[in-house]
């Protein structure tokens, strides 16, 4: 039993892990038609600023507080002066975006390893614990507290996005953008400040994942693309650009990995892919997307 | 015998009831109109027609064979093509190519992945064909997105014509050209072959009263009026809902 | 307005009378080019191994064998218009059937070489025809999915010895032609054998009328369903036919560095692959190649400097899909017909 409620919060640490990489992804495709694979750039940019700030300040917080602004400016310049100049200059959003943002990941991986491991030497780094959240909590099992942090973060991250895209005009007019892109162009509000502030606040929610898992896993070259693939896993199992299927498809994807790895090793690798592919085959458009206009 | 039968279909988006049970039937040779305001229905009768939608009720036949339900290549190739009103042309390649690729699409070379294209002469032979009944002779070699306007609408009915249909369906062919060039619309429609079914969407009257014998009106998804030209502009309900001046125009 | 359009049609006729003759020049035109290109890269690929040193004759090898994988993925890239990110797996399915066969089931390479070009084919065909039916976003992401499948296979294997993967595969055996494949140069030229008939059935399958479809069909699919079309089967042909082009390379692959590991598989993998097809040129015939080339080379270059090549990579893959959509053979040809037209001009003017 404690077993189980062990790996249960296991899984709800990596859901919400996820859940911070996802939503924005989502959001941004279903906003602006553009999946964003320099997604988890964005994530490495913000572990390995994170990093840079905890070495400077000694202070995680600080870091948490600082590191995803480098992640969140970078996204909007990227939207708002490469990406969209190049879609009104007449490239296909859909393919030519994924492309381009693909290559954009490579880049980022080779500069990073070319900063952090050729000149200076490093590998595997991480960033110490804040106190109070560096022990275990005794809940029936001794669980480790900065993972009920991450559960908690995620859960206020969340809330949060949901109150924005609710109560809110910017979320108003983003909502309305998912459901009928026209729309807001008809609106008259200036569509390429809201896409781009939506594509950094994405892009910075992402950077904050990567510190806040930067204390928890390691830092390497590698983590980008380890948590790309689940977080496309649980954008298209949501539905492209559904924030709420976004929020359950976390949970599956996180509970998924982490209680196969648990309990039937042998499929902990198949298990997200096997997910994602019977998905796409049965029903490519999510559990909360739109169905595909037929015409 | 009927050639295109069409037999009480109707179709709902959610609370809206687009097309009310509608019925039409053509023998070979009509030239038959559907007419009517903005959101009369017209466009989502052709989507259904041409299988993009599926009625909710109603059957589809062509030649006495129920096509309800058929997906649109399986419409195209019993005999049924259709025109889209928004272009949807191939624009990276040339107009040869364009109708190469209709006409293939007929011809049972169309699964051949073995011997070069090129080999088969009598797919280009009836692409020029077409392109020389379009009158897109002259840009025959050039790319679709150099066209003017006017030409990739004539083009839109010749992707249409090198299917060989019995049935044409021509889903607002002037939509947006200029008088000169629906003047030539007009024209290459009325050389079209006496024994092909022509069932056209248009707004223009000129086009409407210009090509076809038979006009059927449609307002709010149900048939407000139907008959020979003639006939249609008498209508008080229709001069009432639609015509009005598009009438003494037409007249005129 | 109208006249004067009339009047240009007019000179266009008079300079050049072929306008009206329904023969398909564009296509024979094109058929020319094709040739003498083919021919000239022939005579290159035959007389650069006599004369560079050992190390470069199995760089081009390396060339030659991602030139076939990323010729594959160019059928869906460039023609069909489908993003696949998968492809690398289908390089392991043919090259960890040939390491299984030869070294555990010790039957002869040759007849290995068959089963990896039958084995990625069909189990292509399958994949295909579940991945197909999605698009775009989708279909990327799904083909992700299959490639990371049976990434996670090889990975978890035993048989194949897990990530370490499998070491001391044989080469073909060429005995009967006197010649010993274990020489790299008499190996290259194996390679390049199957590169060259791998590289002829490809391109009768484009121009054939199927390939036109393909083309159709990244043009604009919805058109192509209206004149008649069912994309759908043409679209896992093409899918299966591309992953047997990935499968004839995984073999080559393992003969040439005598091992295979799962990394191989990887979506990077794919990644790279669609790097080579972009950098190289989507749109053109032997574009891959050239990529695959300048990617080779260029990363040994830059290996001397630094292990961060993706650094330049990326940041060239970026550069070529905003702005040079042609990639390399893009470059190339509009650089031929800008002299052409040059030419042309000053002639004009004479």
């Amino acid at each position: 039993m404690t077993f189980f409620l062990f790996n249960l919060l296991n899984g709800l640490q990596l859901s919400m892990l996820i859940f911070l990489m996802a939503i924005g992804l989502t959001v941004i495709f279903g906003l602006m038609d553009i999946l964003n694979l320099a997604h988890g750039a964005f994530y490495m940019i913000g572990a390995y600023f994170g990093y840079v700030v905890f070495q400077a300040t000694g202070s995680f917080w600080i870091s948490l507080a600082i590191a995803p602004l480098l992640p969140l400016v970078l996204g909007f310049l990227l939207q708002y002066f490469v990406l969209q100049p190049l879609i009104d200059r007449g490239r296909s959003a859909h393919l030519d975006m994924a492309l381009l943002t693909f290559g954009l990941l490579f880049f980022v991986i080779g500069l990073i390893d070319f900063i952090f491991f050729e000149t200076l030497g490093l590998t595997f780094m991480s960033i110490d614990k804040p106190a109070g959240l560096d022990s275990y909590i005794n809940i029936g099992t001794f669980y480790p507290s900065y993972r009920l942090f991450i559960i908690a973060v995620g859960f206020a991250v969340a809330l949060l996005v949901w109150v924005v895209l609710e109560r809110t005009v910017i979320g108003a007019v983003v909502r309305a953008g998912v459901d009928d892109r026209e729309m807001v162009r008809a609106m008259g509000v200036n569509v390429y400040f809201v896409f781009a502030a939506v594509f950094a606040l994405g892009c910075g929610l992402a950077g904050l994942a990567g510190v806040v898992a930067g204390a928890e896993l390691s830092i390497d070259i590698n983590m980008g693309v380890q948590i790309l693939i689940p977080t496309l896993v649980v954008v298209v199992l949501g539905g492209l650009g559904s924030v709420k299927g976004c929020f359950y498809g976390a949970m599956i994807v996180g509970m998924t990995e982490t209680l196969s790895q648990a309990y039937v090793p042998a499929l902990a690798l198949f298990a997200t892919y096997m997910l994602l592919a019977a998905m796409l085959v049965f029903r490519p458009q999510g559990f909360f997307g739109r169905a595909p206009k037929t015409v | 015998m009927s050639q295109l039968r069409v037999s009480n279909i109707s179709k709902s988006f959610g609370a809206l009831r687009v097309i009310d049970t509608f019925d039409l039937n053509l023998s070979a040779g009509d030239r038959h109109a559907v007419i009517g305001p903005n959101g009369a229905g017209k466009t989502t009768l052709f989507n259904m027609i041409s299988g993009w939608i599926p009625p909710d009720t109603g059957t589809i036949e062509i030649e006495g064979l129920d096509v309800t339900g058929h997906p649109p290549e399986k419409i195209t190739q019993s005999g049924l093509a259709r025109s889209f009103q928004k272009n949807t042309l191939f624009d990276g390649l040339t107009v040869a190519e364009s109708l190469r690729l209709a006409v293939q699409a007929h011809s049972p070379v169309r699964f051949n992945f073995f011997q070069p294209a090129r080999r088969f002469g009598g797919l280009q032979q009836r692409a020029h064909e077409i392109a020389r009944q379009m009158e897109l002779e002259d840009v025959f070699e050039n790319e679709v997105r150099t066209l003017s306007y006017g030409q990739k609408r004539q083009l839109e009915v010749g992707l249409a014509l090198a299917c060989e249909p019995k049935i044409l369906l021509l889903d607002e062919p002037a939509a947006g050209t200029s008088p000169a060039e629906r003047a030539t619309l007009v024209r290459l429609l009325t050389t079209l072959p006496d024994n092909m079914t022509l069932l056209l969407v248009e707004h223009d009257m000129d086009v409407v009263f210009g090509v076809c014998t038979q006009i059927t009106v449609l307002n709010y998804g149900r048939v407000v009026a139907s008959g020979t030209p003639e006939e249609v502009r008498a209508d008080p309900e229709v001069r009432a809902a639609y015509l009005g001046e598009s009438a003494g125009h037409g007249e005129a | 307005m109208q006249e004067t359009t009339e009047e240009n049609w007019a000179a266009s006729v008079d300079t050049d009378s072929s306008r009206h003759d329904p023969l398909d020049r564009t296509a024979l035109r094109d058929q020319r080019n094709f040739l003498v290109i083919s021919a000239i890269g022939l005579v290159v690929l035959v007389v650069a191994p006599l004369v560079v040193s050992d190390f470069y004759v199995s760089l081009l090898t390396e060339i030659l064998i991602f030139g076939l994988l990323v010729s594959g993925v160019n059928l869906l890239l460039g023609y069909t218009g489908l993003v696949s990110l998968g492809h690398a797996a289908f390089m392991g399915i043919g090259a960890y059937t040939t390491a299984i066969g030869t070294s555990l089931l010790d039957f002869p390479v040759w007849a290995m070489m068959i089963c990896s070009v039958l084995a990625s084919f069909l189990i292509a065909y399958g994949v295909g025809i579940l991945s197909v039916r999605t698009k775009g976003v989708q279909f990327l992401l799904i083909t992700l999915a299959f490639g990371e499948m049976f990434h996670a296979i090889a990975e978890k294997s035993r048989v194949t010895g897990g990530d370490d993967g499998m070491t001391n595969i044989p080469r073909i055996d060429l005995e009967f032609l006197g010649l010993d494949a274990d020489h790299d140069r008499v190996f290259y030229f194996f390679v390049l054998a199957c590169f060259v008939i791998a590289m002829a059935v490809l391109r009768r399958v484009v121009v054939s009328p199927f390939g036109r479809v393909l083309v159709g069909i990244r043009e604009n699919e919805k058109r192509m369903l209206a004149v008649g079309y069912t994309a759908f089967p043409y679209k896992a042909l093409a899918f299966a036919i591309s992953a047997t082009l990935g499968g004839l390379a995984g073999s080559l692959w393992v003969q040439h560095g005598f091992f295979v590991n799962p990394h191989l598989m990887t979506w990077q993998m794919s990644g790279e692959a669609l790097l080579m097809v972009i950098i190289g040129g989507s749109q053109a015939f032997f574009g891959p190649l050239l990529g695959a080339a300048f990617y080779v080379l260029t990363k040994d270059f830059l290996s001397d400097l630094t292990e961060a090549y993706l650094l330049f990579f990326g940041l060239l893959f970026v550069l070529v899909v905003a702005f040079f959509h042609g990639g390399l053979a893009g470059f190339a040809a509009t650089l031929a017909r800008r002299m052409r037209r040059g030419s042309a001009k000053q002639e004009g003017d004479q």
